[in-house]
Protein backbone atom coordinates (compact mmCIF):
# COMPACT_ATOMS: atom_id res chain seq x y z
CA UNK A 1 0.00 0.00 0.00
CA UNK A 2 1.09 3.35 -1.11
CA UNK A 3 1.97 6.35 0.92
CA UNK A 4 -1.16 8.30 -0.18
CA UNK A 5 -3.23 4.77 -0.51
CA UNK A 6 -2.68 4.81 3.82
CA UNK A 7 -3.67 8.41 3.58
CA UNK A 8 -7.15 7.70 2.21
CA UNK A 9 -8.20 5.16 4.91
CA UNK A 10 -10.47 7.20 6.97
CA UNK A 11 -11.45 5.38 10.11
CA UNK A 12 -15.36 5.60 9.81
CA UNK A 13 -16.96 7.70 11.83
CA UNK A 14 -18.67 5.45 14.10
CA UNK A 15 -19.06 6.60 17.88
CA UNK A 16 -17.38 3.61 19.81
CA UNK A 17 -20.87 1.61 22.21
CA UNK A 18 -20.94 3.56 25.14
CA UNK A 19 -20.47 2.09 28.50
CA UNK A 20 -24.24 1.18 30.06
CA UNK A 21 -24.99 4.40 32.22
CA UNK A 22 -24.11 3.87 35.77
CA UNK A 23 -27.17 4.27 38.04
CA UNK A 24 -28.09 7.65 39.20
CA UNK A 25 -26.17 8.06 42.55
CA UNK A 26 -28.35 8.73 45.58
CA UNK A 27 -26.18 10.23 48.21
CA UNK A 28 -26.79 8.79 51.11
CA UNK A 29 -26.33 12.03 54.17
CA UNK A 30 -23.80 10.55 56.53
CA UNK A 31 -24.95 11.13 59.58
CA UNK A 32 -22.97 13.72 61.63
CA UNK A 33 -23.92 12.67 65.06
CA UNK A 34 -21.58 10.48 67.48
CA UNK A 35 -22.37 9.09 70.62
CA UNK A 36 -20.49 8.44 73.48
CA UNK A 37 -20.17 6.77 76.57
CA UNK A 38 -17.27 7.52 79.02
CA UNK A 39 -16.87 6.07 81.88
CA UNK A 40 -14.36 8.02 84.48
CA UNK A 41 -12.83 6.52 87.04
CA UNK A 42 -10.59 6.26 89.44
CA UNK A 43 -8.09 3.67 87.72
CA UNK A 44 -9.61 3.52 84.46
CA UNK A 45 -10.88 6.07 82.15
CA UNK A 46 -13.04 3.80 79.26
CA UNK A 47 -14.84 5.20 76.25
CA UNK A 48 -17.45 3.48 73.99
CA UNK A 49 -18.84 5.09 70.65
CA UNK A 50 -21.90 4.46 68.85
CA UNK A 51 -19.83 3.79 65.50
CA UNK A 52 -16.91 1.75 66.74
CA UNK A 53 -17.07 -2.16 67.87
CA UNK A 54 -14.54 -2.16 70.34
CA UNK A 55 -14.07 0.20 73.83
CA UNK A 56 -10.98 1.67 74.31
CA UNK A 57 -9.69 1.92 78.38
CA UNK A 58 -6.18 3.25 79.52
CA UNK A 59 -5.19 3.37 83.06
CA UNK A 60 -5.76 7.13 84.85
CA UNK A 61 -2.31 7.46 86.18
CA UNK A 62 0.45 9.64 85.29
CA UNK A 63 4.18 9.88 85.96
CA UNK A 64 5.68 13.76 85.19
CA UNK A 65 9.56 13.47 84.97
CA UNK A 66 12.07 15.67 83.67
CA UNK A 67 13.12 15.31 80.49
CA UNK A 68 16.86 15.62 81.43
CA UNK A 69 16.45 11.99 83.39
CA UNK A 70 14.87 9.91 80.01
CA UNK A 71 16.46 10.31 76.58
CA UNK A 72 14.14 10.65 73.59
CA UNK A 73 14.83 7.11 72.36
CA UNK A 74 13.76 5.57 75.81
CA UNK A 75 10.61 7.24 75.33
CA UNK A 76 9.79 5.94 71.92
CA UNK A 77 6.29 3.64 71.26
CA UNK A 78 5.63 5.30 75.01
CA UNK A 79 2.24 6.79 75.33
CA UNK A 80 3.68 10.48 77.22
CA UNK A 81 3.07 14.76 77.31
CA UNK A 82 5.90 16.85 77.05
CA UNK A 83 5.35 20.22 78.15
CA UNK A 84 6.63 23.77 76.94
CA UNK A 85 8.94 24.14 79.75
CA UNK A 86 10.65 20.26 79.69
CA UNK A 87 8.16 18.53 82.09
CA UNK A 88 7.07 15.08 81.02
CA UNK A 89 3.75 13.09 82.15
CA UNK A 90 3.94 9.70 80.89
CA UNK A 91 0.58 8.22 80.71
CA UNK A 92 -1.77 5.29 81.50
CA UNK A 93 0.09 1.74 81.86
CA UNK A 94 2.81 3.31 80.78
CA UNK A 95 3.23 5.11 83.70
CA UNK A 96 3.46 2.01 86.11
CA UNK A 97 6.35 0.44 83.93
CA UNK A 98 8.34 3.77 84.71
CA UNK A 99 7.68 4.42 88.14
CA UNK A 100 9.31 0.74 89.07
CA UNK A 101 12.32 2.35 86.58
CA UNK A 102 13.06 5.15 88.78
CA UNK A 103 11.20 3.87 92.45
CA UNK A 104 8.46 6.42 91.91
CA UNK A 105 4.99 6.43 92.58
CA UNK A 106 2.04 6.76 89.97
CA UNK A 107 0.57 9.79 90.57
CA UNK A 108 -3.47 9.98 90.01
CA UNK A 109 -5.78 12.24 88.38
CA UNK A 110 -8.39 11.35 91.15
CA UNK A 111 -8.64 10.05 94.55
CA UNK A 112 -12.05 8.30 95.73
CA UNK A 113 -13.74 8.42 93.01
CA UNK A 114 -13.03 12.20 92.24
CA UNK A 115 -10.60 14.41 91.05
CA UNK A 116 -7.88 14.96 93.09
CA UNK A 117 -7.14 18.56 93.80
CA UNK A 118 -3.51 17.15 95.46
CA UNK A 119 -2.38 16.91 91.50
CA UNK A 120 -2.13 20.17 89.83
CA UNK A 121 -1.44 18.85 86.71
CA UNK A 122 -4.48 16.75 86.74
CA UNK A 123 -6.92 18.51 84.95
CA UNK A 124 -4.04 18.79 82.13
CA UNK A 125 -3.48 15.44 81.68
CA UNK A 126 -7.16 14.34 82.03
CA UNK A 127 -7.70 16.27 78.89
CA UNK A 128 -5.29 14.80 76.77
CA UNK A 129 -6.33 11.17 77.92
CA UNK A 130 -9.97 12.03 77.32
CA UNK A 131 -8.84 13.46 73.82
CA UNK A 132 -6.87 10.26 72.79
CA UNK A 133 -9.64 7.93 73.89
CA UNK A 134 -12.63 9.90 72.48
CA UNK A 135 -10.59 9.93 69.05
CA UNK A 136 -11.37 11.99 65.53
CA UNK A 137 -14.78 14.06 66.60
CA UNK A 138 -13.66 16.11 63.29
CA UNK A 139 -17.05 17.61 61.90
CA UNK A 140 -19.22 15.96 63.78
CA UNK A 141 -21.95 16.25 66.11
CA UNK A 142 -20.53 14.68 69.34
CA UNK A 143 -23.07 13.77 72.25
CA UNK A 144 -21.31 12.01 75.56
CA UNK A 145 -22.81 10.79 78.57
CA UNK A 146 -20.06 10.35 81.46
CA UNK A 147 -20.23 8.72 84.69
CA UNK A 148 -19.65 10.45 87.98
CA UNK A 149 -20.35 9.35 91.20
CA UNK A 150 -23.05 9.74 93.49
CA UNK A 151 -22.84 11.88 96.83
CA UNK A 152 -21.13 9.85 99.55
CA UNK A 153 -22.83 8.74 102.51
CA UNK A 154 -19.66 8.09 104.64
CA UNK A 155 -17.87 11.27 103.88
CA UNK A 156 -18.44 15.21 103.25
CA UNK A 157 -16.62 15.18 99.61
CA UNK A 158 -19.22 17.16 96.96
CA UNK A 159 -19.00 15.86 93.61
CA UNK A 160 -20.00 18.93 92.37
CA UNK A 161 -16.12 20.25 91.16
CA UNK A 162 -16.04 16.48 89.75
CA UNK A 163 -18.90 16.82 87.60
CA UNK A 164 -17.60 20.54 86.19
CA UNK A 165 -14.65 19.72 85.67
CA UNK A 166 -15.18 17.26 83.62
CA UNK A 167 -17.86 19.29 81.61
CA UNK A 168 -15.51 21.55 80.99
CA UNK A 169 -13.10 19.24 79.67
CA UNK A 170 -15.03 17.70 77.68
CA UNK A 171 -17.09 20.90 76.50
CA UNK A 172 -13.05 22.20 75.21
CA UNK A 173 -13.07 19.41 73.44
CA UNK A 174 -16.32 20.46 71.51
CA UNK A 175 -18.45 17.63 72.95
CA UNK A 176 -22.31 17.83 74.01
CA UNK A 177 -22.10 16.20 77.91
CA UNK A 178 -24.42 15.28 80.27
CA UNK A 179 -23.67 13.63 83.60
CA UNK A 180 -24.91 10.18 84.46
CA UNK A 181 -24.77 8.15 87.87
CA UNK A 182 -21.99 5.22 87.37
CA UNK A 183 -24.77 2.64 89.13
CA UNK A 184 -26.76 3.99 87.11
CA UNK A 185 -25.40 3.45 83.85
CA UNK A 186 -24.79 -0.38 84.91
CA UNK A 187 -28.46 -0.53 85.04
CA UNK A 188 -28.87 1.17 81.34
CA UNK A 189 -25.95 -1.53 80.28
CA UNK A 190 -27.24 -4.57 81.77
CA UNK A 191 -30.64 -5.07 82.81
CA UNK A 192 -33.18 -4.67 79.37
CA UNK A 193 -34.60 -7.81 79.92
CA UNK A 194 -35.50 -6.28 82.81
CA UNK A 195 -36.94 -3.04 81.60
CA UNK A 196 -34.39 -1.49 83.49
CA UNK A 197 -35.22 -2.29 86.61
CA UNK A 198 -32.29 -3.65 89.37
CA UNK A 199 -29.79 -2.81 91.72
CA UNK A 200 -26.76 -1.52 90.69
CA UNK A 201 -23.45 -1.93 92.17
CA UNK A 202 -19.75 -0.78 91.17
CA UNK A 203 -17.39 -1.61 93.08
CA UNK A 204 -14.50 0.62 91.82
CA UNK A 205 -11.09 1.30 92.71
CA UNK A 206 -12.23 4.51 94.61
CA UNK A 207 -15.81 4.06 95.77
CA UNK A 208 -18.61 2.11 95.53
CA UNK A 209 -21.83 3.21 94.03
CA UNK A 210 -24.88 1.84 94.02
CA UNK A 211 -28.37 2.79 91.97
CA UNK A 212 -31.64 1.16 92.01
CA UNK A 213 -33.89 1.69 89.30
CA UNK A 214 -37.46 0.87 88.96
CA UNK A 215 -38.59 0.98 84.71
CA UNK A 216 -36.17 3.34 84.23
CA UNK A 217 -36.71 5.60 86.96
CA UNK A 218 -33.78 6.30 89.61
CA UNK A 219 -35.36 5.53 92.60
CA UNK A 220 -32.15 5.57 94.93
CA UNK A 221 -28.70 6.55 94.27
CA UNK A 222 -25.80 7.01 96.46
CA UNK A 223 -21.80 6.11 97.43
CA UNK A 224 -19.27 4.60 99.87
CA UNK A 225 -16.06 5.23 100.12
CA UNK A 226 -14.71 1.84 101.05
CA UNK A 227 -14.04 -0.53 97.95
CA UNK A 228 -10.67 -1.57 95.88
CA UNK A 229 -8.75 1.08 98.11
CA UNK A 230 -10.20 0.69 100.81
CA UNK A 231 -9.27 -2.89 100.38
CA UNK A 232 -6.02 -2.78 99.50
CA UNK A 233 -4.98 0.44 102.26
CA UNK A 234 -6.38 -1.65 104.77
CA UNK A 235 -4.45 -4.94 104.39
CA UNK A 236 -1.43 -2.91 103.83
CA UNK A 237 -1.95 -0.89 106.94
CA UNK A 238 -3.15 -3.98 108.81
CA UNK A 239 0.36 -6.10 107.64
CA UNK A 240 2.65 -2.95 107.21
CA UNK A 241 3.24 -3.25 103.74
CA UNK A 242 3.07 -0.56 100.85
CA UNK A 243 -0.30 -0.62 99.28
CA UNK A 244 1.67 -0.84 95.96
CA UNK A 245 2.57 -4.53 96.95
CA UNK A 246 -0.56 -5.18 98.36
CA UNK A 247 -2.47 -4.17 94.93
CA UNK A 248 0.42 -6.57 93.15
CA UNK A 249 -0.33 -9.56 95.05
CA UNK A 250 -4.63 -8.58 94.13
CA UNK A 251 -4.14 -8.19 90.96
CA UNK A 252 -1.92 -11.33 89.96
CA UNK A 253 -2.91 -13.82 92.86
CA UNK A 254 -5.97 -13.53 94.46
CA UNK A 255 -9.07 -16.21 94.19
CA UNK A 256 -11.68 -15.80 96.80
CA UNK A 257 -13.04 -19.35 95.36
CA UNK A 258 -9.64 -21.08 95.86
CA UNK A 259 -9.07 -19.02 99.14
CA UNK A 260 -5.67 -18.43 100.79
CA UNK A 261 -4.68 -22.06 101.99
CA UNK A 262 -3.24 -23.13 99.28
CA UNK A 263 -0.18 -20.59 98.83
CA UNK A 264 3.03 -21.79 99.83
CA UNK A 265 4.82 -17.87 100.29
CA UNK A 266 3.61 -17.60 104.06
CA UNK A 267 3.87 -13.59 103.70
CA UNK A 268 2.17 -13.99 100.68
CA UNK A 269 -0.50 -16.33 102.09
CA UNK A 270 -1.12 -13.87 105.10
CA UNK A 271 -1.58 -11.16 102.47
CA UNK A 272 -4.29 -12.95 100.91
CA UNK A 273 -5.96 -14.06 103.93
CA UNK A 274 -6.14 -10.58 105.02
CA UNK A 275 -7.43 -9.46 101.32
CA UNK A 276 -10.16 -11.93 102.02
CA UNK A 277 -10.83 -10.56 104.86
CA UNK A 278 -11.25 -6.97 104.01
CA UNK A 279 -13.18 -8.35 100.71
CA UNK A 280 -15.86 -9.94 102.73
CA UNK A 281 -15.70 -6.78 105.22
CA UNK A 282 -16.51 -4.21 101.93
CA UNK A 283 -19.41 -6.72 100.72
CA UNK A 284 -20.70 -6.90 104.51
CA UNK A 285 -20.28 -3.00 104.66
CA UNK A 286 -22.19 -2.22 101.28
CA UNK A 287 -25.21 -4.36 101.46
CA UNK A 288 -25.60 -3.43 104.91
CA UNK A 289 -26.13 0.50 103.21
CA UNK A 290 -28.25 -0.56 100.78
CA UNK A 291 -30.31 -1.75 103.47
CA UNK A 292 -30.39 1.17 105.34
CA UNK A 293 -30.32 3.73 102.52
CA UNK A 294 -33.28 2.12 101.37
CA UNK A 295 -35.21 1.77 104.42
CA UNK A 296 -34.39 5.43 104.93
CA UNK A 297 -35.18 7.04 101.45
CA UNK A 298 -37.25 4.92 99.61
CA UNK A 299 -41.22 5.32 100.29
CA UNK A 300 -42.35 3.20 97.31
CA UNK A 301 -43.57 -0.63 97.58
CA UNK A 302 -41.25 -2.22 94.65
CA UNK A 303 -43.09 -5.16 94.32
CA UNK A 304 -41.13 -7.08 91.60
CA UNK A 305 -37.86 -9.11 92.41
CA UNK A 306 -35.02 -6.84 91.31
CA UNK A 307 -31.45 -8.16 90.07
CA UNK A 308 -28.83 -6.85 91.74
CA UNK A 309 -25.74 -6.70 89.05
CA UNK A 310 -22.13 -6.34 90.27
CA UNK A 311 -19.63 -4.85 88.36
CA UNK A 312 -16.03 -2.78 88.35
CA UNK A 313 -12.48 -3.69 88.22
CA UNK A 314 -12.81 -5.15 91.86
CA UNK A 315 -15.48 -7.44 91.67
CA UNK A 316 -13.51 -8.83 88.99
CA UNK A 317 -11.56 -11.27 91.38
CA UNK A 318 -12.69 -15.13 90.86
CA UNK A 319 -14.87 -16.08 93.50
CA UNK A 320 -16.05 -12.42 94.25
CA UNK A 321 -19.80 -12.74 93.05
CA UNK A 322 -20.05 -15.84 94.80
CA UNK A 323 -18.82 -14.25 98.65
CA UNK A 324 -21.50 -11.80 97.59
CA UNK A 325 -23.99 -14.03 96.80
CA UNK A 326 -23.19 -15.94 100.28
CA UNK A 327 -22.88 -12.63 102.16
CA UNK A 328 -26.42 -11.06 100.68
CA UNK A 329 -28.35 -14.16 101.37
CA UNK A 330 -27.65 -14.08 105.43
CA UNK A 331 -29.56 -10.48 104.84
CA UNK A 332 -32.87 -9.73 105.07
CA UNK A 333 -33.10 -6.96 102.32
CA UNK A 334 -36.58 -4.65 101.97
CA UNK A 335 -36.83 -5.25 98.47
CA UNK A 336 -37.07 -8.95 96.95
CA UNK A 337 -34.03 -10.45 94.50
CA UNK A 338 -34.44 -12.24 91.28
CA UNK A 339 -30.71 -13.25 90.92
CA UNK A 340 -27.32 -11.58 91.98
CA UNK A 341 -25.04 -11.52 88.45
CA UNK A 342 -21.91 -9.70 87.41
CA UNK A 343 -21.56 -7.31 84.39
CA UNK A 344 -21.14 -9.26 81.26
CA UNK A 345 -17.73 -7.25 81.21
CA UNK A 346 -17.75 -5.18 84.84
CA UNK A 347 -14.45 -3.03 83.31
CA UNK A 348 -16.46 -1.63 80.25
CA UNK A 349 -20.18 -1.90 81.80
CA UNK A 350 -20.38 1.51 82.61
CA UNK A 351 -19.18 2.95 79.46
CA UNK A 352 -21.57 0.68 77.89
CA UNK A 353 -24.89 1.58 79.53
CA UNK A 354 -24.04 5.47 79.13
CA UNK A 355 -23.56 4.37 75.73
CA UNK A 356 -27.23 2.86 75.39
CA UNK A 357 -28.79 6.26 77.66
CA UNK A 358 -27.08 8.68 74.95
CA UNK A 359 -28.31 6.50 72.41
CA UNK A 360 -31.87 6.90 73.70
CA UNK A 361 -31.68 10.05 74.71
CA UNK A 362 -30.37 11.53 71.24
CA UNK A 363 -30.29 9.19 68.12
CA UNK A 364 -34.34 9.69 68.02
CA UNK A 365 -33.55 12.94 67.38
CA UNK A 366 -32.47 14.96 64.19
CA UNK B 1 -57.77 3.54 85.88
CA UNK B 2 -57.89 7.48 85.90
CA UNK B 3 -55.51 9.85 87.27
CA UNK B 4 -57.82 13.42 88.28
CA UNK B 5 -55.49 16.21 88.86
CA UNK B 6 -57.77 19.42 89.23
CA UNK B 7 -55.18 21.60 89.87
CA UNK B 8 -54.62 23.97 86.81
CA UNK B 9 -51.33 24.99 85.31
CA UNK B 10 -49.16 22.18 85.42
CA UNK B 11 -47.45 20.68 82.58
CA UNK B 12 -46.49 17.17 82.94
CA UNK B 13 -44.41 14.73 81.08
CA UNK B 14 -44.82 11.10 82.94
CA UNK B 15 -43.43 8.07 81.53
CA UNK B 16 -45.89 5.71 79.74
CA UNK B 17 -48.16 8.39 78.83
CA UNK B 18 -48.70 11.67 76.39
CA UNK B 19 -47.84 15.63 77.91
CA UNK B 20 -50.56 16.64 79.13
CA UNK B 21 -51.89 19.88 81.36
CA UNK B 22 -53.69 20.38 83.93
CA UNK B 23 -56.66 19.91 85.28
CA UNK B 24 -56.86 16.45 83.76
CA UNK B 25 -58.30 13.56 83.82
CA UNK B 26 -55.60 10.59 82.37
CA UNK B 27 -56.20 7.23 81.60
CA UNK B 28 -53.50 5.02 83.43
CA UNK B 29 -54.31 1.54 82.63
CA UNK B 30 -51.12 0.85 81.18
CA UNK B 31 -49.12 2.87 83.82
CA UNK B 32 -46.89 1.85 86.72
CA UNK B 33 -48.87 3.05 90.01
CA UNK B 34 -45.35 3.19 91.60
CA UNK B 35 -43.46 5.02 89.15
CA UNK B 36 -46.32 7.29 88.39
CA UNK B 37 -46.79 8.07 92.11
CA UNK B 38 -42.49 8.68 92.33
CA UNK B 39 -42.94 11.42 89.08
CA UNK B 40 -46.09 12.59 90.35
CA UNK B 41 -43.61 13.72 93.65
CA UNK B 42 -40.86 14.71 91.81
CA UNK B 43 -43.29 17.33 89.91
CA UNK B 44 -44.45 18.48 93.71
CA UNK B 45 -47.63 17.12 93.32
CA UNK B 46 -49.27 16.05 96.14
CA UNK B 47 -52.93 16.51 95.50
CA UNK B 48 -54.31 13.97 93.24
CA UNK B 49 -56.89 11.46 92.82
CA UNK B 50 -56.79 7.64 91.15
CA UNK B 51 -59.78 6.38 90.41
CA UNK B 52 -59.61 2.50 90.19
CA UNK B 53 -58.50 1.69 93.25
CA UNK B 54 -58.41 2.87 97.11
CA UNK B 55 -55.77 5.70 97.36
CA UNK B 56 -55.51 8.20 100.32
CA UNK B 57 -54.58 11.93 98.99
CA UNK B 58 -51.25 12.94 99.82
CA UNK B 59 -51.13 15.61 102.46
CA UNK B 60 -48.85 18.61 101.63
CA UNK B 61 -45.22 18.46 103.38
CA UNK B 62 -44.40 19.33 106.14
CA UNK B 63 -41.60 21.30 107.01
CA UNK B 64 -38.86 19.03 108.81
CA UNK B 65 -36.90 21.94 109.91
CA UNK B 66 -38.08 24.95 110.69
CA UNK B 67 -35.01 26.67 112.02
CA UNK B 68 -32.62 26.71 108.77
CA UNK B 69 -32.40 30.20 107.42
CA UNK B 70 -33.12 29.30 103.90
CA UNK B 71 -35.90 27.80 104.64
CA UNK B 72 -37.07 30.90 106.89
CA UNK B 73 -36.40 33.12 104.03
CA UNK B 74 -38.57 30.80 101.39
CA UNK B 75 -41.67 31.22 104.48
CA UNK B 76 -41.09 34.63 104.05
CA UNK B 77 -41.14 35.14 100.18
CA UNK B 78 -44.24 32.51 100.21
CA UNK B 79 -46.31 34.99 102.49
CA UNK B 80 -45.46 38.16 100.48
CA UNK B 81 -46.65 36.43 97.45
CA UNK B 82 -49.66 35.02 98.91
CA UNK B 83 -50.27 38.41 99.87
CA UNK B 84 -49.74 39.67 96.46
CA UNK B 85 -51.61 36.88 94.61
CA UNK B 86 -54.09 35.26 96.71
CA UNK B 87 -54.56 32.24 96.81
CA UNK B 88 -53.48 31.35 93.53
CA UNK B 89 -52.75 27.76 93.08
CA UNK B 90 -49.00 27.92 90.78
CA UNK B 91 -47.67 29.59 93.58
CA UNK B 92 -48.72 27.09 96.00
CA UNK B 93 -47.06 24.68 93.81
CA UNK B 94 -43.78 25.99 93.72
CA UNK B 95 -43.82 27.03 97.02
CA UNK B 96 -44.53 22.93 98.24
CA UNK B 97 -41.78 22.49 95.16
CA UNK B 98 -39.45 24.75 96.88
CA UNK B 99 -40.13 23.02 100.47
CA UNK B 100 -39.50 19.99 99.21
CA UNK B 101 -35.96 20.57 97.56
CA UNK B 102 -35.39 22.14 100.58
CA UNK B 103 -35.81 19.91 103.08
CA UNK B 104 -34.25 17.64 100.90
CA UNK B 105 -31.15 19.57 100.67
CA UNK B 106 -30.92 20.08 104.88
CA UNK B 107 -31.48 16.12 105.20
CA UNK B 108 -28.43 15.80 103.00
CA UNK B 109 -26.42 18.04 104.73
CA UNK B 110 -25.36 20.27 101.61
CA UNK B 111 -23.94 23.37 102.40
CA UNK B 112 -23.87 25.27 99.21
CA UNK B 113 -20.61 27.07 98.78
CA UNK B 114 -20.21 31.07 98.87
CA UNK B 115 -17.77 31.06 95.77
CA UNK B 116 -17.62 27.71 93.47
CA UNK B 117 -14.34 26.06 93.63
CA UNK B 118 -12.12 27.49 91.19
CA UNK B 119 -11.61 25.65 87.75
CA UNK B 120 -8.67 26.88 85.22
CA UNK B 121 -9.32 27.14 82.03
CA UNK B 122 -8.71 24.03 79.84
CA UNK B 123 -5.58 24.75 78.20
CA UNK B 124 -3.29 22.21 76.63
CA UNK B 125 -1.31 24.16 73.91
CA UNK B 126 1.69 24.14 75.67
CA UNK B 127 1.63 19.67 75.81
CA UNK B 128 2.98 18.33 72.80
CA UNK B 129 0.99 14.67 73.12
CA UNK B 130 2.11 11.46 71.59
CA UNK B 131 -0.30 8.92 70.62
CA UNK B 132 -2.30 7.43 73.58
CA UNK B 133 -2.04 3.60 73.88
CA UNK B 134 -5.19 2.57 75.15
CA UNK B 135 -6.36 -1.41 75.13
CA UNK B 136 -8.95 -3.08 73.57
CA UNK B 137 -12.16 -4.90 74.73
CA UNK B 138 -14.79 -6.19 72.98
CA UNK B 139 -18.48 -3.78 72.65
CA UNK B 140 -21.44 -4.60 71.92
CA UNK B 141 -24.08 -3.53 69.61
CA UNK B 142 -26.59 -1.43 72.06
CA UNK B 143 -29.11 -0.63 69.54
CA UNK B 144 -31.78 -2.51 70.76
CA UNK B 145 -31.28 -1.67 74.16
CA UNK B 146 -31.06 1.90 73.50
CA UNK B 147 -34.65 1.40 71.55
CA UNK B 148 -36.13 -0.33 74.33
CA UNK B 149 -34.71 2.59 76.99
CA UNK B 150 -36.60 4.52 74.50
CA UNK B 151 -39.81 3.78 74.20
CA UNK B 152 -39.49 3.19 78.29
CA UNK B 153 -39.12 6.47 78.59
CA UNK B 154 -41.54 7.25 76.27
CA UNK B 155 -40.20 9.19 73.73
CA UNK B 156 -40.97 6.82 70.30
Amino acid sequence: MSDEEKKEIVEPEVAPPSPPEPPPVVKKKKDKRLFIGLDCGTMNICCARNDADQIRITRNVFLPISDESVSMSELSNISYVKSEDGDVFIIGEDAFKFANIFGQAVSRPMEKGLISPKEISAIDVLTLIIRGLVGNIKDRDVYCAYSIPAEAIDETRSVVYHTRVFGRILGALGVNHRPVNEGAAIIYSECSKERFSGVGISFGAGMCNVAIMYKGVEVLKFSTSRSGDYVDNSVAESLSLIPNRVTSIKERRLDLAKGFMGEGDKKIRRVMEALEYYYSALINYTIKKVINEFDEKVDIEVDEKLPVIISGGTSMPNGFLELFKSTISQHDLPFGVSEVRQARNPLTAVANGLLVLTLADFSGTK
Amino acid sequence: MILIIKKAGFFLTLTGLKPFRTPAEVDIRRTDLNVLRLELKRYGITEYEIIGEPFSEVKPPKRKSQKNPLAEKVDAIYKMMQQMLGKEPTVEHHYHSAVQTLDRLIEEKFDEPDVEEFIPEIDVSDLKEVDLEYRIEEGEDVTDAAEELRKLKGDS
